[in-house]
């Protein structure tokens, strides 16, 4: 980039042009690798959390522990989504005016 | 008689220059990235690998040389000629069992490939075809396996069916399911308005010839290229349900359950579980690469 073309671009414009994709792409479609992800970590570091419980619910097939698991996982997933959509709206008005 | 030869000779003549057949065509393009090349060379190592385990193998994948317990592989110190990779806590050949666990985690990729791709085919290509409310349904409940993390499903159908390598199958083609049905739905609604599709029904063809026999072959590509990265993360999900011990049980060499049972071991006999988590590294990136070349090459958006 030369000098001239420079003065149009501030950390400000890219941010505001690029936050709706980081938002989408880095929370939305992350949140439910993420808790993937943790499932395996929690079972290598035998840490106490949802997904240790669950792995450990469907090896003593304890059905209950299992809905309830997966249903607390998905929630988090649909929640966080919707969450993402709204945030859609706030930061790019092209689509709150729609 | 002389006029047919003299034209025969023409077309002929002409020919080589112009004419490609669309393998060539598609070759060409294939071949304009190299990480798609290199993708190709590493996944028919790896089918060659599998295909002739038996004779690749030095050793056979159960046998315990129990005098040669967590021998470090042959260039550390310790290391034998004959296990070149070393051997894992009972004695086993690693690089054995990876190359037993090659044929195990192709097949599974395999099979869960081609159950979710027929399935969702079918179901991709009734929903975008009858529309109403048959597709309202079909969609809804992909958008439900949609909502929960792709090993979290794999995990709740082990769950139910209970574990085992052959369910591990079924839970891996049934997590992949949705992608197929979303893909297949959207070619088919992007493709049965068009000329063809119209003059192939205004020619008397039923429904399910125009589905499958007009509308199916055009859309591919697509497909085509989500079943190759499909098959990338059958395997990994296939090697993370091994791990947590709701796939492959123990004394198969499945890349995921040699991970999980060496898993103690790693601070003193690093080697037991680096090469099981590098196996699986190479193979996933192997199809990973050869998906993105696929999509280039199929493409037509992306077409030069």
């Amino acid at each position: 980039m030369q000098g001239d073309e420079l003065r149009f671009y501030r950390v400000g414009n890219v941010v505001d042009a690029k936050t709706p994709a980081l938002i989408g792409t880095g929370f939305g479609l992350q949140v439910g690798l993420l808790l993937s992800g943790a499932i395996l970590t929690e079972t290598i570091f035998s840490w106490p959390g949802v997904g240790n419980w669950l792995i450990h619910g469907v090896q003593s097939r304890d059905y209950p522990v299992v809905q309830g698991g997966i249903l607390l996982v998905a929630s988090i997933v649909i929640s966080v989504n919707l969450i993402v959509d709204l945030l859609y709206g706030v930061v790019n008005p092209r689509i709150r005016h729609a | 008689m002389i006029e047919a030869e003299t034209i025969s000779d023409v077309a002929l003549g002409a020919a080589p220059e112009r004419v490609q057949g669309p393998w060539r065509e598609f070759w060409h393009a294939y071949a304009q990235s190299r990480g798609a090349l290199l993708g190709l060379a590493l996944t028919v190592t790896l089918v060659l690998l599998a295909i002739f385990a038996g004779v690749v193998a030095p050793h056979p994948p159960y046998e315990q040389y129990r005098e040669f317990t967590l021998t470090p592989p042959v260039w550390q110190a310790g290391g034998s000629g004959d296990f070149i990779l070393g051997t894992d806590p009972v004695g086993r050949d690693i690089l054995s069992r990876l190359i037993y666990g090659t044929r195990l985690s192709l097949l599974i990729g395999l099979i869960s490939v081609a159950i979710s791709l027929s399935l969702g085919v079918v179901l991709g290509m009734i929903a975008g075809y009858v529309r109403g409310w048959v597709e309202t349904t079909i969609m809804r409940l992909m958008d439900v396996m949609l909502s929960l993390p792709s090993l979290l499903l794999a995990i709740a159908v082990v769950a139910i069916l209970g574990p085992g390598l052959i369910n591990a199958m079924y839970a891996i083609a049934i997590v992949l399911l949705p992608h197929y049905v979303r893909l297949a739905r959207a070619a088919v609604i992007a493709e049965a308005g068009r000329e063809y599709v119209q003059s192939s029904r205004i020619a008397g063809a039923g429904a399910l010839r125009l589905m499958f026999n007009t509308i199916l072959p055009n859309c591919l590509a697509p497909l085509i290229v989500q079943a190759t990265l499909g098959f990338s993360s059958a395997i990994l999900d296939a090697a993370a349900l091994g791990f947590l011990g709701l796939g492959a049980q123990p004394p198969t060499p499945e890349w995921g359950s040699m991970l999980a049972d060496a898993l103690e071991f790693i601070q003193r006999a690093s080697w037991v579980v680096t090469f099981p988590g590098l196996a699986i590294l190479v193979t996933v990136l192997a199809f990973n690469l050869m998906g993105d070349g696929l999509r280039d090459a199929l493409d037509p958006k992306l077409k030069r």
